[in-house]
């Protein structure tokens, strides 16, 4: 299986996403930036919290109202910037051009409609196509993520499914607009392990026949050294560290990366306790001043309490390159 | 479904039977209709004439023995007040008034209900929000009866805008509509909104909105019908409550249904009548719950009856 990797489609700078809560104001992304190529798959990883899901709802701008705003940046697609669109352009592009699908498949489907006619909801937003054959490109769609008997399927009710076949639906309706973006947002954390493994499969299976570039939002390494080809590990509403799957794997610059890498229990090892990092992630409200894994780090000195550390490079510039943002990138024997 | 609905059907019978008993033993506990029947120097030689002519003289379970078999049979005796008159005759020249504001009122307020109740729901903390909720204060905390002279004082006399009573027109049913079911639109709007806020919450409405689903579609198709659900439940009591509270309103506006007729029946203690209005209100509102039983299966796919 080769991919082909093609041009930058997606680019998004500096994103700031606000949340105001009883809590207070706070950013859950905090100057998130990336690209995403055509035919590429950017993992995002971290802690629940992190602002990978936040990340993803406002590429789309659909944040939780009233509490969630977009308060800067720019989501360059097709040459335009997504953030500046009015509302009726961004709901062309959500399920047409960039679609999601959700972590849990037993609430992600309305239960008191057919599997069908939400396919086809879909398909009649988004696709000039005759009501009469709407169901059949519905029943394609199903048959493309391996539903099995479509034609009887697309009149069942989520209820009458399993979990892995409601996700596979939830795929179904992602793609039957043929999108150049697909959003996966922990597609597989509530489904069991062999479920998990065919879906990771078919998702491969339909990036490879369409080109589809894919942005899969995880907490598991594992699915991201199977499945990605560039990964960006975000803590606190930031990215610390991004570049190439392999290089970052090999070679992870930041202490969080090496912690969670290192978090990872592997079959050849034996250990007596498995790794965990010290401490908890910290509560947006309440962020260390510098850098906002200081007070876990172990590797923390007196610069990092304070200024938080800008992007260094450790491997290559642009496209490709490999970054992190930690003070300990500007030592070379790091 | 055909056996749910029997076996439904046969509940309900068995309700309707024991409202009969309750009915039954109710009119008898109420005082001795032969009292009203005669005049006061009427000597208890006549009395028990008038008793025996009427059967009141058998043991009870006898009478109700045979109010039974003649009840199954639709006849519930004779009229006392009015001679001549069946008391089912009575009732059922009566109902279609109460019918028609009953029904006019619960479609109204239906109608009025569930959009603000949505409409609070997404507007959550908003203006609108707070609208819903003095209207709901006003219908939850005003009683209907001091409601209905109120409106009728202001509209039919001081304004003179809507008729102060009677059986008409269109204009006849606005203020008694308002009067009974202001109480309905503030109980049915705060289950809509509650219910709504709690669908609105789903990741299905989230999905909704990522499919690129306009909000106007969000809301009133992917929301509304599973939220539906709980003032669908409350349905049926607002039948009954529209037709108990019918006894009041008809009173106050001098409309001609079967709540004035009850009045007027207690008055008279002509029990007959009296146990054809309640059981005929008995009637009415098991139909009504048996009806939203059967909706809630049209409404959610996942309720199945066997």
């Amino acid at each position: 299986m080769t991919k082909t990797i093609g041009d930058t489609i997606l680019r998004v700078e500096d994103l700031q996403t606000e949340l105001r809560t009883k809590m207070g104001v706070f950013k859950a992304v905090d100057g998130v930036s990336f690209t995403l190529r055509q035919g590429e798959t950017l993992g995002i990883v971290g802690e629940s919290g992190s602002g990978k899901s936040m990340t993803a709802l406002s590429l789309l701008g659909v944040l939780p109202k009233p509490a969630g705003k977009i308060v800067g940046g720019r989501v360059m697609f097709d040459g335009q910037d997504l953030l500046t669109k009015s509302e009726q352009q961004m709901r062309r592009i959500r399920g047409g051009s960039i679609s999601m699908v959700l972590q849990d498949p037993q609430t992600s489907l309305n239960p008191v409609y057919t599997i069908g006619s939400q396919v086809t909801e879909a398909i009649a937003l988004h696709r000039d196509v005759p009501r009469r054959s709407r169901i059949g490109r519905a029943i394609d769609a199903l048959r493309e993520v391996h539903v099995a008997a479509p034609e009887q399927r697309v009149k069942d009710y989520p209820h009458q499914m399993s979990g892995g076949m409601k996700q596979r639906v939830s795929g179904a309706i992602a793609i039957s607009c043929e999108p150049k973006i697909l959003i996966a947002d922990e597609p597989t954390t509530a489904l069991d392990v062999t479920i998990q493994s065919q879906y990771l499969r078919l998702l491969r299976e339909i990036q490879d026949r369409s080109g589809l570039s894919v942005i899969f939002i995880t907490h598991d390494f594992g699915i991201v050294a199977n499945m990605c080809d560039s990964v960006a590990v975000m803590y606190a509403g930031r990215v610390v560290e991004y570049g190439p799957v392999r290089d970052l794997f090999n070679n992870p610059r930041h202490p969080y990366t090496r912690a969670l890498l290192n978090s990872v229990p592997t079959m050849d090892r034996r250990v007596e306790r498995l790794y965990s990092i010290p401490g908890q992630p910290p509560a947006l409200w309440d962020l260390p001043k510098g850098c906002h894994f200081l007070p876990r780090c172990p590797f923390a000195e007196q610069r990092c309490e304070t200024a938080y550390p800008p992007d260094i490079a450790a491997v290559g510039l642009g496209a490709g390159a490999h970054t992190a943002r930690c003070w300990k990138l500007e030592d070379p024997t790091w | 479904m055909q056996r749910y609905l029997a076996r439904r059907i046969l509940q309900s019978l068995i309700t309707l039977l024991a409202i009969s008993v309750v009915v039954f033993a109710l009119s008898r506990l109420s005082g001795n209709p032969v009292d009203a029947l005669l005049p006061d120097d009427a000597t208890p030689e006549e009395a028990a004439i008038v008793m025996q002519e009427w059967g009141l003289d058998r043991p009870l379970h006898i009478q109700y023995w045979s109010f039974l078999r003649n009840a199954v049979q639709g006849n519930l005796g004779d009229s006392l007040k009015w001679p001549g008159e069946t008391a089912m005759a009575m009732v059922w020249q009566r109902l279609p008034a109460t019918l028609q504001l009953g029904g006019f009122a619960i479609i109204v307020s239906t109608l009025i209900a569930i959009p603000i109740g949505v409409l609070a729901a997404v507007n959550k903390g908003k203006w609108f929000d707070g609208f819903g909720k003095l209207i709901a204060l006003i219908g939850q905390a005003v009683p209907s009866f001091w409601l209905a002279i109120v409106l009728i004082w202001v509209f039919a006399v001081h304004w003179n805008v809507f008729p102060t009573s009677g059986r008409g027109g269109l204009e006849h049913m606005v203020l008694p509509a308002i009067a009974m079911g202001w109480y309905q639109v503030a109980a049915l709007m705060r289950l809509t909104r509650s219910a709504t806020l709690e669908v609105l919450d789903n990741e299905y409405i989230k999905l909704a909105r990522l499919k690129g689903v306009p909000e106007w579609r969000v809301i009133w198709v992917h929301t509304l019908r599973n939220a539906a659900i709980t003032p669908l439940t409350y349905f049926g009591v607002i039948v009954g409550y529209i037709f108990t509270g019918s006894v009041v309103i008809e009173t106050v506006f001098a409309w001609p249904g079967t709540g004035l007729l009850a009045i007027e029946a207690i008055r008279a203690r002509d029990y007959t009548v009296v146990q054809a209005v309640v059981l005929t209100f008995a009637v009415v509102f098991i139909v009504a719950n048996l009806i939203v039983d059967v909706l809630y299966a049209v409404v959610d796919p996942r309720i199945r009856y066997t």
